[in-house]
């Protein structure tokens, strides 16, 4: 299956849950599935990277979270973005955008 | 209150983590149920699709360990893991901890004392404004009949205050004993200082209340003033500030209070009391009888100093006629000027120094013994470690476990170190206070605390290294395939250990050597005669009042009637007066004599002997053997010419081979104090020890108390030293006496009562400080060493069991096992004996200042030194060395 193959790249993940959470307040898992779903199939989303970044992302208070009950009356710790969140995600889409344009450059010259 | 608001906020944040666990297990639960769901949905059975979510999911628990990470939560949990582990390592061996933290608390503490004690008395500055720039001046001469050291001279410094470049301000004191009376209260015995008013410009203070003396009142027949102490003000005066202006009568003198000294001024002595002007009159310029001290200029140094005055001090032949140039050269008379701090500690400096040197090795020594018994435990635990780090622990994480230990280790040893520290510094000044002098300024504060953390620091250093080093060099293959048998074979360790021991018994030999020289010396100088025999005699002091006792006949005739009474006392055997007793502190009055018919060469001092005072009956009380002629008589008072005593040396410095009794001596120079009349010498007496028991008399001439009429009243009896020989106790006699003396005048203080044997103990009180210090350092020393000696063996044959209990299954006897271990020990503490004394004997020189009567190689404290070390490593090795032999060989080989 090539496990590996399916993983972000190395830094992209705070981005792509930061573009995630952009949309609506989400659960972790529901993360996983959105990246999933959204990227086809192509990006999934390790939960032993997943959970740290959620950590990351609120120790920089980019997101915070609460405990709300999801439509199936399950306890769910909720994820959404923050002002600060939604500052940091237009800085990041931005650098990514140079970076992949500068890795396409160097591709097409090379 | 404070403990359970700790408390609370502490089980809050333990709270905290736990709730952060709880959700993210939580979550992490959640997450798993919904993909288990999501494959449920796609028509797998639960059970699969749990297994698969579970699967997907990876291992819960390294998720949440690295999420823990990620809180930042790891280093400091990780830190308090690893105390909590390292605590209950400790609690598990609590031998071990035991030995270490009460090494470590020996060592620490011993150090914190001695260092609070040296950093009071030897390096606090004195409480004086600009106290490096204070001086004391005295003289040096060339020995011979005069003593090497001279206190200051009026006349000398009658020169210096006004040719001299180098101070600021000169002035000289002198203290004594007087009685105050007057007012409602009781009359009190003080003690007094008399001193320039320019001695509150070299101390820089000034009185909390009033005034200093003004310069009439410093000058010759000027009005009588006084200041007194704060403690004097408190406790006579009731703190009653309107006491200035008044008067009290300091020995039949009417003063009037000009000034209060603040609490904290204590110049030159805590004892000192009052304080008069010295009223020095130009006309009558004294030889060197007072002390002299002095403010420097910013920036010269007491050496600049003393070159200065050297060259004014010829001047003083000009001004008085006692001291010709050549009498200061041939006599060899020079100005010396030293910091006044010396003055203060005095010999006590050096004891101090070499004490806190003990002290340090016996530090070293404790950390040896630490590092030695870590070096044990990590050697037994190389096994565990191989194991961990075959499993996986990282080596940096084990070296952080080891430190952990160690860390508490230190915590505790020093926290318990400081503690004895402060117990024994807050017990020194209520144990003896006048053990060491500025006792009132040793504390344990933050300097001597900064310093033992310092030290402490450094300890850890020494011993904490030390394993942890050898913990890296484990590899855990070997270990786990060689097990303990693999350890015990190794011989670099073994050795290591071994060196370590015979190191510390070589440092435990010092201490050990310094304080039997000590003890020695202490043992010589009890054996010193005094002189006279102190036991049963009781002493004490009353002083007359010039307004009461005006003519000399009058205080003559007091104390013969006293004396009288005294005798007439039921188990009174014999009784007397002095001036001064011997060996109570005060200064000898030391003077020139001259004999009639023997002329000494011309511009030398005649020989200098002790100015003494007895009244008949004072040498049978004393029990001062009398070895020629006969004793004083009452008679003698009223003689024309007067009769006098000398002792033995006095007679043998002054008349030579000529036959002592019908000599006729004179003391003074001619023209100093008037010229007396020629005395006779009526007798020869035992020589006494006056000043101090380690010194030699210098030989005396006893006067009888008034050998003529008509002398000033300082010369005479205006205060007098009772001695009283009887076989009851002071507690029995002294309301007698007290009694008999409110009959005949109750206006007067009885004062500085005490036996003789406490006036002589004291003389040996400086000696008694450092025996006692040098002891404590022995016995630590000698302890730690012990405990070293007993561990190191205690394991070595642990770690042999095996290879003994083969020795046993091949024929070997309890008793060759025994020797061996023995053998082993006692060649251990052997060879560290060995090295210990030869350092002893390259230190000697530093032992050299605090001994009295013996050499610093003095070969019975050599042998004594050698028996108990090698009787202590004997005991030590003996309880290894038994269990070895009762070793059951079939238990041993198993034994892993």
């Amino acid at each position: 299956m090539g496990e590996s193959s399916n993983e972000p790249l190395r830094g992209t993940i705070d981005l792509l849950v930061l573009r995630t959470l952009s949309l609506a307040p989400m659960h972790g898992w529901g993360i996983t599935q959105r990246i999933q779903q959204v990227t086809d199939g192509v990006l999934e989303v390790n939960q032993g990277s997943l959970y740290p970044a959620l950590q990351r992302l609120e120790q920089k208070e980019w997101i915070d979270s609460e405990w709300r009950v999801t439509d199936n009356n399950r306890r769910a710790k909720y994820y959404r973005l923050t002002p600060l969140g939604k500052k940091a995600l237009g800085a990041e889409t931005q650098s990514w955008r140079r970076h992949v344009l500068a890795v396409e450059q160097l591709l097409r010259t090379t | 209150m404070r403990g359970t608001r700790r408390l609370v906020m502490w089980l809050q944040a333990l709270a905290a983590k736990r709730r952060v666990e709880r959700e993210l297990d939580e979550e992490m639960r959640f997450h798993i149920e919904m993909e288990a769901e999501k494959h449920a949905r796609r028509g797998v059975p639960p059970s699969e699709a749990r297994r698969r979510a579970r699967v997907a999911f990876g291992s819960v628990e390294s998720h949440k360990e690295a999420m823990r990470e990620g809180r930042g939560a790891r280093g400091i949990e990780r830190t308090a893991f690893d105390l909590r582990f390292a605590g209950r390592q400790l609690r598990k061996t609590p031998g071990f901890t035991v030995a270490a933290v009460l090494t470590l608390a020996l060592g620490i503490g011993g150090n914190a004392a001695v260092f609070s004690v040296v950093h009071g008395v030897l390096l606090r500055p004195l409480a004086y404004a600009e106290a490096d720039r204070i001086v004391s001046i005295t003289h040096l001469t060339r020995g011979g009949s005069l003593p090497e050291r001279l206190p200051s001279s009026s006349a000398a410094h009658f020169v210096y205050e006004s040719g001299n470049r180098t101070f600021e301000t000169l002035a000289l004191y002198t203290t004594w004993h007087g009685a105050l009376t007057g007012g409602d209260a009781q009359p009190e015995w003080v003690n007094v200082v008399t001193a320039q008013r320019t001695l509150f410009d070299v101390l820089r203070v000034r009185p909390a209340l009033g005034r200093v003396f003004a310069a009439e009142e410093d000058a010759p027949h000027g009005p009588q003033v006084v200041i007194i102490g704060d403690a004097l003000w408190r406790t006579r005066y009731g703190a009653d500030p309107a006491i200035i202006g008044r008067t009290l009568t300091l020995d039949g003198v009417v003063r009037e209070v000009v000034g209060i000294m603040p609490a904290a001024f204590a110049f030159p002595t805590p004892e000192a009391q009052l304080w008069v002007p010295l009223r020095r009159d130009p006309n009558d310029l004294s030889g060197f009888n007072v002390s002299g001290i002095g403010r420097l200029r910013p920036g010269v140094t007491p050496e600049d100093a003393a070159r200065d005055l050297a060259a004014i001090l010829p001047r003083v032949a000009t001004v008085v006629d006692f001291l010709s140039l050549a009498t200061l050269r041939d006599a060899g008379i020079r100005p010396d000027v030293r910091p006044y701090l010396d003055e203060v500690v005095g010999r006590v400096r050096s004891v101090l120094w070499t004490l806190w040197a003990m002290m340090a090795l016996v530090l070293l020594i404790a950390c040896v013994n630490v590092a030695s018994l870590l070096l044990v435990r990590a050697e037994a635990r190389r096994r565990e470690v191989a194991l961990r780090i075959a499993l996986g622990a990282e080596r940096g994480h084990l070296l952080a476990q080891s430190l952990a230990e160690s860390a508490m280790l230190l915590f505790a040893g020093s926290t318990a170190g400081i503690l004895l520290a402060w117990g024994a510094v807050g017990l020194l000044p209520r144990v003896a206070p006048s053990l060491l002098p500025r006792s009132g300024d040793i504390r344990l504060d933050a300097v001597v605390i900064a310093v033992t953390t310092l030290i402490a620091a450094a300890v850890a250093v020494v011993f904490g290294v030390v394993p942890v080093a050898r913990n890296r060099a484990v590899a855990p293959s070997s270990m786990l395939r060689g097990g303990d048998r693999a350890a015990t074979s190794d011989r670099h360790s073994g050795r290591l250990r071994q060196l370590l021991v015979v190191a510390q018994v070589a440092m435990a030999t010092i201490p050990l050597v310094g304080s039997g020289l000590v003890l020695r010396s202490f043992q010589k100088l009890s054996a010193v005669d005094p002189g006279f025999r102190p036991d049963g005699v009781l002493t004490f002091r009353i002083a007359l009042t010039e307004a009461d006792y005006p003519k000399s006949a009058d205080v003559a005739r007091f104390h013969y009637a006293f004396l009288d009474r005294i005798r007439a006392l039921p188990g009174v055997t014999a009784a007397g007066a002095t001036r001064r007793l011997p060996l109570a502190g005060s200064n000898a009055e030391m003077d020139p004599v001259r004999v009639e018919g023997r002329v000494f060469p011309p511009n030398t001092l005649p020989p200098l002997t002790e100015m003494r005072v007895a009244t008949p009956g004072y040498f049978e009380a004393m029990g001062i053997p009398k070895l020629e002629g006969r004793l004083l008589e009452r008679s003698d008072t009223d003689h024309r010419t007067g009769a006098v005593l000398l002792t033995e040396t006095a007679a043998r410095k002054l008349l030579a081979s000529r036959p002592g009794i019908g000599a006729r001596v004179a003391h003074g120079l001619p023209q100093v104090r008037g010229e007396r009349p020629w005395s006779d010498v009526v007798g020869v007496v035992g020589d006494v020890r006056g000043v101090s028991l380690d010194e030699e008399p210098m030989g005396a001439v006893y006067y009888a108390m008034i050998n003529r009429p008509g002398v000033d009243m300082d010369w005479l009896a205006g205060s007098m030293a009772y001695v009283v020989r009887s076989p009851l106790p002071p507690t029995t006699l002294l309301p007698l006496i007290r009694r008999e003396l409110a009959q005949l005048d109750p206006a007067i203080p009885l004062a500085e009562t005490r036996t003789l044997s406490s006036v002589v103990e004291e003389g040996r009180s400086g000696m008694r400080f450092s025996m006692i210090g040098f002891a404590v350092a022995a016995v630590i020393g000698l302890f730690m060493g012990a405990i070293g000696l007993y561990g190191v063996l205690s394991y070595v044959t642990a770690q042999r069991t095996r290879e003994i209990g083969v020795r046993m299954a091949l024929g070997a006897t309890p008793s060759s096992v025994r020797v061996g271990v023995l053998r082993r020990g006692i060649a251990v503490s052997a060879a560290g004996l060995a090295i210990g004394l030869v350092a002893a004997f390259a230190l000697r020189r530093m032992a050299t200042p605090m001994l009295y009567g013996i050499t610093p190689t003095d070969p019975l404290t050599m042998l004594a030194v050698a028996a108990v070390l090698l009787g202590v490593g004997a005991v030590a090795t003996w309880l290894p060395a038994r269990r070895a032999a009762r070793l059951d060989p079939v238990r041993a080989l198993r034994w892993e």
